[in-house]
């Protein structure tokens, strides 16, 4: 059985009236790049700041490398690293003086902290802008910055926290290649974003929550298998009449359909040949299309399906 | 050591507005201190305008107006009452004497009980009674040499060698002009302290309690109470080097260091430079984004000087703005300067430097318990 790096249990926190983490759960395993899906508000950003004991909950329990995490707790925290949604550096310190300042926050050792720092650098591309102040860097650079700021002194546990928010798709890739890298160096990952293609393409687990719970975790393909989702079927058309709309949603396994913008989405729920039946019923009508392909569900079909598609943000 | 010696790189980014507020310091204090000091070492009598009507003609009156006229200026021709006030007024004459007649012979019998040159003065100027002075001045010296058995011709001329004579105060101006120099100087040195640490400390401190560094800092192995002592100690070496270091300058300017009273001065100026650094802390709990920096610190060093009596003395400040005066450490300083200069001991000032340091532990407090509420909303 893998080593448990995070454990929470039972997780309460309430913001006077608000419960922002209603028994949550959660267990993280050594190696894993786990990533932490949720709504805006569903408290994902909670959940962290209690693992990290930046905030006081009301009931349960988290433990941190076996441990019970406290707030001085120094000896955990040494094993941590964050890289914050928001960049998070000394606007009068150029690139190399913030890494060393970060690092030197976990790092006593002069020598050791210069080759750690040095690595930092060298791990997120900035060799060429060590005596850049962060005002002097692009977007991309200042998250590279911030991303070295956080793991300069070489954690085993990394929170990333939508490290790739406003990012082109260059540094995006960069980073989401250095998340990897750090992954394959034995660091264990709790990675956020809203970026589902990213989620899906590093993450080793994926855990969803919502209104501060639990809804749903597992591999990429568990969380797509235990949808009501397993196929759409889409069509490029340029005229069709309701009726045909309403009769293709009466066809076997089609449980949703919807047309817009000269484009038929079908929803199946089981079934293996539902593109022929949907092509069957075109040619029996004689109606002509443009084209029509299938598509297995992805995460943001899952993520939709668990959480809905309201927008949380207006929500009181 | 990380976080001290981070605060001193980040504290050189300030480099440019902490020489832009010591140069500012030096130089107000060179300008006000050489208006407040005058700048000379010797004595001399000012020329005032006169209009001397001299209905006598004697040879006294002449003697009179000749001496005068050697110290002043005197106004020829006729003028009417209404200009006579008129130049009164606008301060072109100082005095408008009218010698009687018979003036002369009187003074030459010694008769001297009820004579008296009319002098019309501006009664607010000072300028009027330094004339009537030197009348009888005048008049006290001839009527001496007089008595002596002298003629009028040898007692005018011994008088006038007489009140030429300066040597004597000369000697007194110059020992009260150093005198005023290292007040002078040191009374304006809580702008350069105030200016100078705010500029320094507050927005590095500032810059550490930006929320987003903070939280960072939190959720790193390097405890709360280390950050915590290290930003108190850097803190407090930035306060020690920069008061040594106007202390330094204060005293070259007044050419005064190492006196019982230099002693005095400078627990006064230690005292305020602790009481500011613990204001500067305080203020560093209220969440303020490190931008407003340069606005609060010109806010509180100009409010602080002007309340506290430090640009304009305690004595011209209107009661309401004393009232609030006595609430700021500035004004006890002032009022501890003061005491100094009066001669008082430490035992006379002691209770200003406790009420400096007690407003700056309260501050203190109150900015420790702002900032504990500020992390406890943010839970």
């Amino acid at each position: 059985m893998a080593e448990k790096i995070v454990e929470v249990k039972n997780l309460v926190k309430r913001y006077k009236e608000l419960i922002a983490l209603d028994n949550f759960n959660m267990e993280i395993e050594k190696g894993e790049v786990f990533g932490l899906l949720g709504p805006n508000g569903s408290g994902k950003t909670t959940t962290i700041n209690c693992i990290l004991s930046l905030l006081n909950y009301n009931n349960g329990e988290i433990k941190v490398f076996g441990e019970k995490m406290k707030n001085d707790r120094y000896d955990i925290k040494k094993k941590i690293g964050i890289v914050m949604q928001n960049v998070a550096v000394f606007d009068e310190l150029n690139v190399y003086e913030n890494i060393d300042y970060f690092c030197g926050l976990y790092i006593q050792d002069k020598q050791t902290r210069k080759q750690y720092v040095e690595d930092a650098i060298k791990f997120v591309g900035l060799e060429n802008f060590t005596k850049f102040k962060p005002k002097k860097l692009s977007g991309g650079l200042l998250r590279r910055l911030n991303i070295a700021c956080g793991i300069a002194h070489k954690p085993e546990l990394i929170i990333m926290d939508e490290p790739t928010v406003a990012v082109d798709p260059q540094s995006r890739n960069k980073i989401l290649e250095g998340i990897t890298e750090l992954n394959k160096n034995g660091a264990t990952i709790i990675y956020t974003s809203h970026y589902m293609e990213e989620v899906e393409q590093i993450c080793t687990h994926i855990l969803i929550m919502d209104k501060g719970k639990n809804v749903a975790e597992g591999t990429s393909d568990e969380l797509k298998r235990s949808i009501k989702n397993t196929e759409n079927v889409i069509v490029d058309i340029k005229k069709l009449d309701d009726r045909h709309v309403e009769a293709i949603g009466k066809l076997n396994h089609v449980y949703d359909v919807k047309y817009m913008s000269d484009r038929l989405m079908i929803k199946c729920a089981g079934g293996r040949h539902n593109i022929s039946h949907v092509i069957d019923y075109f040619a029996q009508n004689s109606i002509d299309y443009d084209r029509i392909y299938s598509e297995l569900p992805t995460l943001n079909d899952v993520f939709l399906e668990i959480t809905g598609t309201s927008l949380r943000d207006q929500e009181a | 050591m990380i976080v001290f010696k981070t605060f001193f790189k980040v504290l050189k980014e300030y480099k440019v507005s902490l020489i832009m507020y010591l140069s500012i310091t030096i130089a107000v204090i060179c300008i006000l201190s050489s208006v407040g000091s005058g700048g000379n070492t010797a004595y001399s009598s000012i020329s005032q305008g006169l209009v001397i009507v001299d209905n006598d003609r004697s040879e006294v009156s002449k003697g009179l107006i000749s001496y005068l006229g050697n110290v002043n200026t005197i106004l020829e021709g006729d003028y009417t009452s209404d200009q006579i006030t008129d130049m009164l007024y606008y301060t072109r004459i100082s005095n408008y004497l009218v010698i009687p007649e018979g003036f002369g012979a009187a003074f030459l019998e010694g008769k001297t009980s009820n004579l008296k040159v009319e002098s019309t003065k501006n009664a607010g100027a000072r300028m009027g009674y330094s004339v009537e002075t030197e009348m009888e001045s005048y008049f006290r010296l001839t009527s001496g040499y007089l008595k002596g058995g002298y003629s009028f011709a040898e007692a005018d001329s011994f008088a006038r060698e007489s009140l030429a004579n300066t040597d004597d105060v000369q000697i007194v101006a110059e020992n009260k002009v150093a005198d005023e120099k290292v007040f002078v100087v040191f009374q304006y040195l809580p702008y350069g302290i105030l200016t100078l640490l705010l500029s320094a400390i507050f927005p590095v401190l500032l810059r550490f309690g930006s929320s987003l560094l903070s939280k960072r800092t939190g959720i790193s192995s390097y405890p709360a109470y280390k950050k915590q002592t290290m930003l108190t100690l850097a803190s407090a070496t930035t306060t020690g080097i920069f008061t040594v270091f106007l202390i330094i300058i204060a005293s070259s300017l007044s050419g005064e260091a190492f006196s019982d009273r230099w002693w005095l001065i400078i627990i006064d100026v230690l005292v305020l430079a602790v009481t500011v650094a613990m204001t500067i802390v305080a203020l560093s709990n209220f969440r303020i984004k490190p931008e407003a920096a340069s606005g609060i610190t010109n806010l509180v060093s100009l409010s602080f000087c002007f309340l506290g009596g430090i640009f304009v003395p305690l004595e011209y400040i209107g009661n309401t703005a004393k009232a609030i005066g006595q609430f700021l450490p500035t004004y006890w300083y002032s009022e501890a300067m003061q005491r100094i200069k009066n001669g008082s001991g430490f035992g006379d000032i002691v209770n200003c430097l406790l009420i400096q340091l007690m407003f700056g532990i309260m501050i203190l407090v109150i900015g420790l318990l702002v900032g504990k509420h500020n992390v406890k909303k943010a839970e």
